[in-house]
Parts: C-alpha cells; sequence; structure tokens
C-alpha cells in the first residue's frame, strides 16, 4: 500500500521548483538537474549533479506548500573523493630457522601487514547549517567534477504538515538548480 | 697468564655469540615491519536513494558560447530529416538530436538554422505528444526573438523548450522516452564538440570532451531503467565510449590527487577548488569520433 500512496504524493509535488524564487535577474538560467519531491519529516534525499568548470550555480531550496519550512530546510553539497591510506592488520606466518644444533625449527611469527587502500570518502564542500541556515547557494567549480546535493527535512513541531490527497503527512519540496556562465579570467587569444 | 687469556678469549666468544643473536632478533623484527600491497578498492556504481542527474546539452553549450571555435552548421542534423522517423523510438532520439542542435545554433546566435530547428523540433514534439514543450507562448516569443535577432533571447527559449519537455515527460510518467531524449541529446551534444575543432590537449574544447566521462557516468544510470529493445544496441555503444574514456584514468594515482579546497573571490562567490582535472589524448579523441560518428549517423538516418 505505501507504494500507491508515495507515488500520489509524488505526483502532488510535481514541478515544486517552478514555485522556487529564481535569480533570472541576476542572469540566471533554469537547469534541468533540479527536481522536485515529497519528502517526509526527517526525510534526506540525495541528488548528484554534474557541473561544469567555469560555470556559476545557484542551489536554492523551496517548499510553497509548507512556508513554515522555509529557513529550515537543510541541505549539504559533498563530493566524493578517493583518498589512499594505510590500513594495517596482523597476520601469522611461519618462519623457518636454524637452530644451534643446525636444524630447522619452523615457529609462528607475527608480521604487521600494511596495504595501501584507495577508500571513497566525502568531503562536504558546503553545510547550509553553518551559514545561517541559508535556502540558497551560489559557487563556481574550477573543474567540472560531480557533487551530490544531500536535502534535509526536519520534523516539524506542529501538527499542521499537510496529509494531501494521499493522506500520508508529507511536503513537497523543490530543488532549483540554476547556471549562468562564469567569467573566464586570463587571457584569451 | 695462560688462564686470564683463555678467560678472556670465552668472554669475547660469548659477547660476540650475544650480537649474533641480538642481530638475528632484529632481522627477524625487521622483517616484522612492513609489506605492502597496492590495493584498491571498487566504489559501488549506483545508489538506490540517490537521484543521479545529467546536464543538458544547453548547459554543454552555454559554456562554449565565448569558445573562439567558428559556427559549423554542416555538423547539424538537417530539419528536413524531421519527416524521416517513423517510430517513438526514432522519433525521441531525434529530439533529442534537435534539441542538442538547436542549442548549438541558438548559442552561436545563428538564426536562420534555428527558425528550421525548432520547426523540427515542434513537429517532433507533436509527434511525441508533447507539444506544451513549445505552446503558442513560446512560439511567440521565438517569433519575436527572430524578428529582432536576439540571440540571447532565442538561447533562453531553446533552454526553455527542452525543459519544458522534461518537466512534462516526468510529470506524466514517461521515463522511458525521457530517457531515450537525453541519449539523443547527450550523443548530438558530444559529436558536435568532437567536430569543432582538430584536438589540441589544452584547449577549452578538448577539456569539455575529456569532462563529458562524468556526464555519461550518470546519464548511464540516468537511463538505466529504460526498457526498450532498440535501446539495447545504443546503450552498449554508450559503455563502449565509456571505455575510451577510461583508458586515461589516473584518478587511482593518489600522487596526482589534488586536495580539494574552497576559495572566495572579490565578489564573494565561493569556488570549489581541487580535485582531478580529467584529460584526453589524440588517440582517445579519433576513437570517440569514429565511434560518435557510427553512432550519430544511425540515428538520424533512423535506422
Amino acid at each position: 500500500m505505501a507504494m500507491p500512496l508515495f507515488y500520489q504524493s509524488q505526483k502532488e509535488c510535481y514541478n515544486t521548483v517552478s514555485f522556487c524564487d529564481t535569480e533570472r535577474k541576476e542572469g540566471f538560467t533554469r537547469n534541468m538537474q533540479s527536481l522536485s519531491g515529497a519528502f517526509a519529516p526527517g526525510d534526506t534525499n540525495i541528488v548528484q549533479i554534474v557541473v561544469y568548470k567555469n560555470m556559476e550555480y545557484r542551489v536554492s531550496l523551496c517548499s510553497p506548500s509548507h512556508p513554515d519550512l522555509q529557513e529550515k530546510l537543510q541541505f549539504k553539497v559533498v563530493e566524493e573523493v578517493r583518498k589512499g591510506v594505510w590500513k594495517e592488520n596482523t597476520i601469522e606466518i611461519d618462519s623457518t630457522y636454524e637452530d644451534e644444533n643446525f636444524e630447522e625449527v619452523t615457529v609462528k611469527v607475527t608480521k604487521t601487514q600494511r596495504k595501501r587502500i584507495f577508500e571513497t570518502i566525502e568531503e562536504v564542500r558546503y553545510d547550509n547549517s553553518e551559514h545561517e541556515m541559508s535556502q540558497e547557494f551560489i559557487f563556481s567549480s574550477t573543474n567540472t567534477r560531480k557533487l551530490k546535493i544531500k536535502v534535509y527535512v526536519p520534523s516539524t513541531e506542529s501538527d499542521e504538515m499537510s496529509s494531501g490527497i494521499s493522506g500520508i503527512t508529507f511536503a513537497c519540496v523543490g530543488l532549483l538548480i540554476e547556471h549562468q556562465p562564469g567569467v573566464i579570467t586570463g587571457f584569451r587569444r | 697468564m695462560k688462564i686470564l687469556f683463555t678467560n678472556l678469549i670465552i668472554l669475547i666468544l660469548f659477547v660476540l655469540g650475544l650480537f649474533s643473536c641480538s642481530s638475528s632478533f632484529d632481522e627477524d623484527n625487521s622483517q616484522d615491519s612492513v609489506q605492502v600491497v597496492i590495493d584498491e578498492i571498487q566504489e559501488e556504481a549506483i545508489n538506490d536513494n540517490v537521484f543521479y542527474q545529467v546536464p543538458t546539452p544547453n548547459e554543454l553549450f552555454a559554456v562554449l558560447k565565448n569558445s573562439n571555435a567558428p559556427f559549423n552548421k554542416e555538423i547539424l542534423n538537417d530539419a528536413s530529416n524531421s519527416g524521416n522517423y517513423f517510430t517513438k523510438f526514432s522519433k525521441a532520439l531525434n529530439f533529442g538530436v534537435y534539441c542538442a542542435d538547436l542549442a548549438y545554433a541558438t548559442s552561436q546566435g545563428s538564426f536562420e538554422d534555428a527558425a528550421l530547428l525548432f520547426e523540427a523540433v515542434k513537429s517532433l514534439a507533436k509527434d511525441l505528444e508533447i507539444e506544451n514543450a513549445i505552446d503558442q507562448i513560446i512560439f511567440e516569443r521565438l517569433k519575436e526573438s527572430l524578428e529582432n535577432a536576439n540571440a540571447d533571447s532565442l538561447f533562453l527559449i531553446s533552454n526553455e523548450t527542452y525543459y519544458n519537455a522534461f518537466s512534462y515527460l516526468q510529470e506524466n510518467d514517461r521515463q522511458d522516452i525521457l530517457g531515450i531524449i537525453a541519449v539523443g541529446g547527450w550523443i548530438e551534444g558530444l559529436n558536435i564538440i568532437l567536430n569543432l575543432e582538430p584536438y589540441s590537449e589544452n584547449s577549452e574544447i578538448c577539456q569539455q570532451i575529456a569532462d563529458q566521462k562524468l556526464t555519461l557516468e550518470n546519464l548511464l544510470i540516468f537511463i538505466s531503467n529504460v526498457e526498450n529493445d532498440k535501446f539495447t544496441d545504443i546503450v552498449n555503444d554508450l559503455t563502449m565510449i565509456e571505455e575510451i574514456f577510461n583508458q586515461n584514468d589516473n584518478s587511482s594515482d593518489e600522487a596526482e590527487i589534488l586536495e580539494l579546497s574552497n576559495k572566495t573571490n572579490e565578489n564573494g562567490l565561493i569556488i570549489f577548488g581541487g580535485g582531478n582535472s580529467l584529460t584526453l589524448s589524440n588517440n582517445q579523441f579519433d576513437q570517440l569520433k569514429i565511434i560518435l560518428m557510427d553512432l550519430r549517423t544511425s540515428i538520424i538516418e533512423g535506422n
């Protein structure tokens, strides 16, 4: 039963981003990587986008259905990086040596094995909770890269979270991404 | 004296014996320390809880708008071909192709080509039942922009056209058509930038081509749920393209991974820095050009 109800709530939240305030007058254009969706209290959703080198991006959140959530929506911009780390583990191996009688003796010897392992870790590039819960963020990038935007809708204190047609408690949230060409510095032919 | 000498010999031998023991002990200890193996952990490619989004050709050409490459209309799919596509699959692929062509033409201010391409897009939109992609309002704005030779406005309209089509398809749960359009658009976009200029290792365009590796990775996940028999061949080709991009993958070489950094410029804009810059060799460029040409030709010929 949960699936059709979830499906219905997603349909109700279609195109929420179109109700988010844009910065069109500042030259930004709506980006197709924007997303709208239904969020239950305490939900986190993750969107992975590709940002191009030298493009400026504006990321903003809105919830027109729940104005009380404005200034409370949390988001982080994270980047996955592959880093080399040393991992140690202890192993036992057979070690053979000659004793005083020149006889071969095999004993168990403990050795430390160090492995170089490349792990994928997440580095937080921006966290709006460290910037007065700003609901928008503008940035540029020196390289084309993949970024993950993690959006978190906190639980509300009031019981007024809409139940909508589907009967589930949810809020429509829009993740609006806009872009405009950045300023390319340096000499050019 | 003899006893003293003998005792001295015994003492020396005893001390030498102690040293030899400690030497072998040290040798064992030194073998204890390090055995280094280089290993790599494979990361999971897909996470079900993550939405993988894809930039559009409009975004690609917005970046390249100010590049010095001359406009090459020969690269475009002839607008008159729009009448040659008879299956939904072929129409959706070429809708994506024409949207990419439109983004390119409008980014370069080519009004004549833009007008023809808009007609092609409109025609296919109707066939695919996504007419609101170019509704009457957009059409009026388009006419006005063409009459006023307003290149910036035209470029914005091309972006809106694509955006509207995408939104409509998402709302109406037509993810399959959406995926096919995205693929057609990406293939055409990459084909265009591969044919803008000869290979030049450090050029902006070469960098954009190399960067398409990241877009392709997301695209392959984006379309992973599209169910269409004809799509399988294209997906196989896209996988081969991915393999070409991966030929030069230096992401596991830690010595070249630059530390991530955030800087703020004088206008308060945060700039994400660090990380690896993707590269593209002449050989990869040539391989991509050949495979994209073949793939794109089969798409625009309606095969």
